[in-house]
């Protein structure tokens, strides 16, 4: 009941109010066909498994605000709660929008819908939610105009959108307010605040007649907004509304450490155009991203000056995306003669995205662990790796490793035969064909070769030998779980190394794998699976936690101060924060200080996803700068749970010549120490 | 240009080894034996793929070698090569470097190549010697240890700047075709994805038994006999422990800067090649090493 009542001049309200309907609806039907077009421009990936369950999260994730309220109180800026008010605002105007102004004034429900007890206790609820997202807007503003947080762009779109909405909430309460004027009390519904504002209006002196001309025009207003809202959208970061509660439906198993099992061999995996490397969820991705910059603010590479920012690089290959969609569609229809790269000669490993932004990643998962709509970096970092990895233009250490998984099964340039020489005259059992043991100590390439690794796995099988524990090692049969491989992009050598550690393994008999280290923890447990191997894997503190909480361990005083960091691959990748401070608050006298980065916000250090092989190109080092804030709680033991951590942390502990004062060492040396204490 | 490099399947020397008394090999003590490319052929394959893409042609390499010696014809191809020819020999007699050399330079005449290229030596037998012997055998002008090559004169020349001891270079101009020996340090050799690896072993390469070149087995008797093997006596060496409470950077300065190493006094023998070369006849002839007719 308003516009559409109306004529305007030869043009009835109802065709002016449906025809600019369908005009913008044609505008938003073809973006969103072209948007959708490019999606299957990547390669395919299997998200379609339980759907039910799909649809439920995505749905509590989406309604019930989860993805934007997951730091809750906790963060430091408490804008999930400001998107929060405004997510839900919007779904009431929407319904608004629907109920009244579609059904009720486009479709001539109106009169039937206006006395209802309904309407009027809704229109209550629509102020209320009105004045929320008026001081929602009004807090954004302030923050990205005024504050300006470091993540937070003070971009002309971002402006727009605020402004946008704030003209409609203010043109919303302006006009129902004349409108109360103007129909009096009848059908026109009645709140507190229009009751007021139609009270300054009458105060103010306006003519009645004037007051129905503004509401008539303010509806119209109001309602070219929302038609120019509906186009704008899918130009603009807004369309993030439509695409990530899809993204959350096609949402990875794990927040954090979902990779794409790649076919390994075939020369047509490796496509012509860097696009294909890319899913059609890294692309939706694109689309589902609300440049709020969180995984900028917290990613390591980004604080150590590298020329990686996660956020820069997921709009960089959007605006590739938009840009050169249509002509790698045309490309790819005339097949894969082309080098598919655009009329403009544009692709993306070198292009769009630099080699050495790809390199910068640690893996590390604070990204992804703060993405409200869970876009997978880390998969599509890793994933166009491997377009330079299969070019073979890589060189210098990272070669050196590379070359050395494929000869010889360990990262290391060390020589296979050389892989037990750790375990030289201690009591090691090593596993044999036809005997059961209930572990299979997994060492991994650190344990084995690397002198602080050594330190662990001498230290873990003592407390076995106290303990009694039944377990062996595969000993040379052993090769590296082939993580390095798989995060640098090396697919192929990755699924070699799986296949035969798999093959090795199951020639023995055991019920689980136990290990020191979290990259082969989380490999083995969470990546052979595709690669045919299932098995049960426990980490060392997981192993010790439990042993501790029943009784099992002596543990005896140890006087320390201490700090736990917290490896990536175990606290992000896989949830256990816990085990490992159970076990360091049992050792009696123990005491542990928390630093202020610490469990899922810990801060990376610097070791991961290939890193331990790559000389330092740009930027700090990552360690370093973790480092500094170890060496701001000043314990006299840092204790880690990783032997890349160690190694790192170590490294940067010497930098720093703190070595004398504080030792680096892994819990289970603690642990070592404590049962020895007499 | 046709550029042919001679690529050689090695043994992985790292780690224990053992010798086996009579087939007088060495064998690793652990493990099986790991065999892998010879790294310095490598960069003399990543030297002829930066030639061909600057000057254009097609690089075509050779691989000496028993049946094992077919996966580093597979790497060749994977990584870029025109062609790869595996020569197919047996293993005792691939242990001479005259062989090698016959066996090598035979092909290479059959395929008449522009430039012949091939490491100075291999990290397995390091003999040195099978560039210069090809070069004999080819009737072809040589260049050992080289670190950079330039081809100039419209390719019929090529400049090649060699590195000798103490850091000195020298800057050789040869005509082509030529012999020449490179050193790991011309190139750094692309890394070869297991894709490739596993792509590339779909191939056809083509092998032919050393004796069915041209000549057959005429001349093929090794020139040398391995009559002994033995390990290596370690030295004993005295070094100052550092302390192990003291930081990296200070033990790492700490052991640099502790011992003294010993210099003999050197004969330095100088002049040219003519004049040095008959110098150090006199001095074999003196020792009773070249027995004189």
């Amino acid at each position: 009941m308003a516009g559409t009542q109306e004529s305007y001049g030869i043009v009835q309200g109802y065709v002016l109010f449906w025809g600019l309907f369908l005009i913008a609806l044609g505008f938003f039907a073809r973006r969103g066909i072209q948007l959708l077009r490019y999606l299957p421009l990547g390669r395919r990936l299997g998200r379609f498994d339980s759907p039910w369950a799909r649809i439920g999260s995505a749905l509590s994730q989406v309604f019930l605000q989860r993805c934007s309220l997951r730091r809750g109180v906790s963060s430091k800026d408490l804008a999930g709660i400001g998107h929060a008010i405004l997510f839900w605002g919007f779904c009431l105007f929407l319904f608004n929008y629907i109920v009244y102004i579609f059904i009720g004034d486009g479709l001539g429900f109106a009169p039937a819908l206006e006395n209802t007890s309904f309407t009027r206790y809704f229109s209550h609820v629509l102020d209320i939610a009105g004045i929320f997202i008026v001081g929602a807007l009004i807090w954004a503003f302030v923050r990205r105009y005024i504050l300006k947080p470091e993540r937070l762009v003070a971009s002309a779109e971002a402006a727009v959108i605020l402004a946008l909405i704030f003209i409609l909430m203010l043109s919303h309460f302006a006009m129902e307010s004349f409108r109360l004027n103007a129909m009096g009390g009848g059908s026109a519904p009645v709140t507190p605040i229009r009751e007021a504002l139609a009270g300054f209006f009458a105060w103010m002196g306006m003519e009645v007649k004037l007051q129905k001309s503004l509401w008539m025009a303010l509806y119209w207003v109001h309602y070219g907004l929302i038609l120019g809202f509906l186009v704008y959208l899918l130009h603009s970061k807004h369309m993030h509304i439509l695409a990530s509660p899809f993204n959350l439906l096609f949402q990875p198993s794990r927040r954090v450490g979902s990779f794409s099992t790649l076919d390994g061999e075939s020369p047509e995996a490796v496509p012509g155009a860097d696009i294909g490397l890319l899913s059609w969820k890294h692309l939706l991705d694109l689309y589902s991203c609300t440049e709020c910059g969180r995984c900028q603010a917290d990613c390591p590479a980004t604080k150590a000056g590298t020329p990686l920012k996660p956020k820069d690089m997921v709009l960089s290959l959007k605006r590739y995306l938009l840009d050169e969609g249509d002509e790698l569609i045309k490309v790819r229809r005339l097949g894969e003669g082309s080098t598919g790269k655009s009329a403009l000669g544009r692709g993306i490993v070198g292009d769009t995205v630099t080699e050495a932004e790809l390199w910068a990643c640690t893996t590390c998962g604070v990204c992804q662990e703060e993405c409200p709509v869970i876009v997978e970096h880390i998969d599509r970092i890793v994933s166009l790796r491997g377009s330079i990895i299969e070019k073979g233009m890589i060189f210098g250490s990272l070669a050196k490793c590379l070359e050395s998984l494929q000869l010889l099964g360990n990262p290391w340039k060390y020589p296979p035969g050389e892989r037990t020489n750790w375990a030289e005259n201690l009591p090691v059992r090593y596993a044999e064909k036809g005997q059961e043991v209930d572990f299979v100590y997994w060492v991994g390439c650190s344990g084995a070769y690397e002198l602080k690794g050594q330190e662990i796995s001498r230290a873990l099988v003592d407390i076995f030998k106290t303990l009694g524990i039944s377990y062996a090692i595969i000993g040379t049969g052993e090769k590296c779980c082939g993580e390095p491989a798989r995060r640098l992009g090396e697919e192929g050598l990755f699924q070699k190394l799986a296949r035969e550690n798999i093959s090795t393994l199951k020639k023995y008999r055991f019920a689980k794998i136990i290990t020191h280290c979290p990259h082969c923890f989380n490999m083995i447990k969470n990546e052979y699976k595709d690669m045919g191997g299932d098995f049960e894997v426990i980490h060392h503190t997981e192993f010790l936690a439990e042993l501790v909480e029943r009784g099992k361990i002596p543990l005896r005083g140890f006087e320390r101060r201490v700090t736990f960091h917290d490896p990536c691959y175990l606290g992000r990748y896989n949830g256990i924060y816990d085990p490992p401070r159970k076990v360091l608050q049992a050792i009696p006298n123990l005491n542990l200080e928390e630093m202020s980065s610490h469990r899922q916000h810990a801060m990376c250090c610097g070791g991961g996803g290939g890193h331990m092989w790559m000389e330092n190109l740009s930027g700090q080092r990552i360690n370093y700068l973790r480092f500094a804030h170890v060496e701001d709680k000043r314990p006299e033991v840092l204790v880690t749970a990783c032997p890349f951590c160690k190694i790192m942390l170590d490294d940067a502990c010497s930098y720093r010549k703190l070595s004398g004062e504080i030792k680096t060492q892994d819990i289970a040396e603690l642990v070592q120490l404590s049962m020895g204490e007499a | 240009m046709r550029i042919i490099v001679c690529v050689k399947q090695v043994l992985y020397t790292g780690g224990a080894f053992e010798i086996d008394p009579q087939t007088k090999q060495a064998y690793p003590k652990n493990t099986e034996p790991i065999y892998m490319t010879n790294r310095i052929d490598r960069s003399a394959l990543e030297e002829a793929f930066s030639l061909r893409k600057e000057i254009g042609g097609e690089v075509i390499t050779i691989t000496l070698g028993p049946d094992r010696a077919a996966a580093v014809v597979y790497s060749c191809l994977a990584s870029g090569a025109d062609r790869a020819i595996h020569l197919i020999s047996d293993d005792s007699k691939a242990n001479d470097a005259y062989i090698t050399a016959l066996g090598l330079s035979r092909a290479a005449a059959e395929l008449g190549g522009d430039m012949i290229l091939c490491g100075t030596r291999s990290s397995d037998e390091g003999s040195w010697q099978v560039p210069p012997m090809m070069a004999e055998l080819l009737n072809l002008p040589q260049v050992t240890s080289v670190i950079k090559i330039e081809v100039c004169s419209g390719q019929k020349k090529v400049r090649a700047v060699r590195r000798l001891e103490r850091g000195r270079r020298e800057v050789v101009e040869c005509r082509l075709p030529a012999v020449i020996g490179v050193e790991a340090a011309i190139r750094e050799p692309r890394y070869i994805s297991v894709r490739s690896h596993l792509v590339s072993a779909r191939s056809e390469i083509e092998r032919r038994p050393m004796e069915s070149l041209s000549k057959g087995s005429e001349g093929m008797t090794p020139l040398t006999r391995l009559v002994g093997f033995s390990p290596p006596r370690p030295r004993p060496k005295k070094l100052a422990q550092p302390d192990a409470s003291m930081d990296v950077a200070d033990r790492i300065n700490f052991i640099l800067s502790g011992g003294m190493a010993k210099k003999e006094d050197s004969k330095l023998i100088e002049g040219t090649p003519e004049k040095m070369a008959g110098q150090v006849i006199e001095v074999l002839k003196r020792e009773g090493a070249i027995k004189t007719h």
